[in-house]
């Protein structure tokens, strides 16, 4: 597996994240298992960054990897992304932003990213907390972030 | 797509790999998140972490995408 440093972070993390937004609510107890088991292998495979989110499977996916991670040894190796959801786009950018500076500050969560933000909301953001990482749209087929480019340069300086 | 997968094939790899694999050639992608149910979804996607795509590869790509119709999937941006 091959690591990059995510975005503003200092966090080591494998080019390939396990996104469990497939994780279904109407699973039976083997499609559980499947999907534990591929948390599990995705793990030997060398990846360490899980993607989730409340809203994946009506919780069933946040749960679903806390019950896989929470046993293992090398927990704290492992780096969970995960969102609150459309809570935040109907609370006030300032609002969310210094909420979650503040869970930053109690130690509740490492580092705050944004999820298909486009670079003029996460400057606007940007103004009111930290922003360290951004989780845009961006495949074969949906390619209009590539106009916006989030380069470095319009990045918040709010960094830290 | 059809050409998508004919490029693939040409390069011995799957179509699954390509679209990781092109999405980890912009360098301001730090990571490709790959949706999984079971295990075996990840041994094809994972090991696309270690292909390259060349300068001419993605340029022919873009070219194969000028004419292409999206297809939509199931995706996590709506949820």
């Amino acid at each position: 597996m091959r690591y990059a440093r995510l975005g503003q972070t200092d966090l080591q993390v494998s080019a390939i994240a396990f996104g469990t937004w497939a994780f279904g609510g109407d699973w039976g107890t083997a499609d559980l298992e499947e999907g534990q088991d591929a948390i599990e292998y995705a793990l030997s495979l060398g990846i360490n960054l899980f993607d989730t989110a409340q809203g994946y499977g009506f919780g069933l996916a946040e749960e679903l990897l806390g019950r896989a991670l929470r046993e293992r040894a090398d927990r704290e190796d492992v780096i969970i992304a995960t969102k609150g959801g459309l809570r935040m786009l109907h609370t006030p950018p300032q609002e969310t932003a210094q909420a979650l500076a503040d869970l930053v500050a109690e130690g509740k969560i490492r580092h705050v990213g944004l999820s298909n933000y486009d670079a003029d909301q996460m400057e606007t953001f940007g103004r009111f907390g930290p922003v360290h990482t951004l989780q845009p749209p961006y495949h074969l087929f949906r390619r209009e972030i590539e106009n916006t480019r989030p380069s470095t340069a319009t990045w918040p300086s709010w960094s830290s | 797509m059809e050409q998508l997968k004919e490029f693939a094939q040409q390069r011995d790899i799957t179509l699954p790999q390509l679209a990781v694999a092109w999405t980890l050639a912009n360098p301001a992608v730090h990571v490709a998140i790959v949706g999984a149910r079971r295990p075996g979804h990840l041994t094809e996607t994972a090991a696309a972490a270690d292909l390259t795509l060349s300068e001419p590869d993605l340029k022919e790509i873009d070219e194969i995408l000028i004419d292409a119709v999206p297809v939509w999937g199931p995706h996590p941006e709506g949820m």
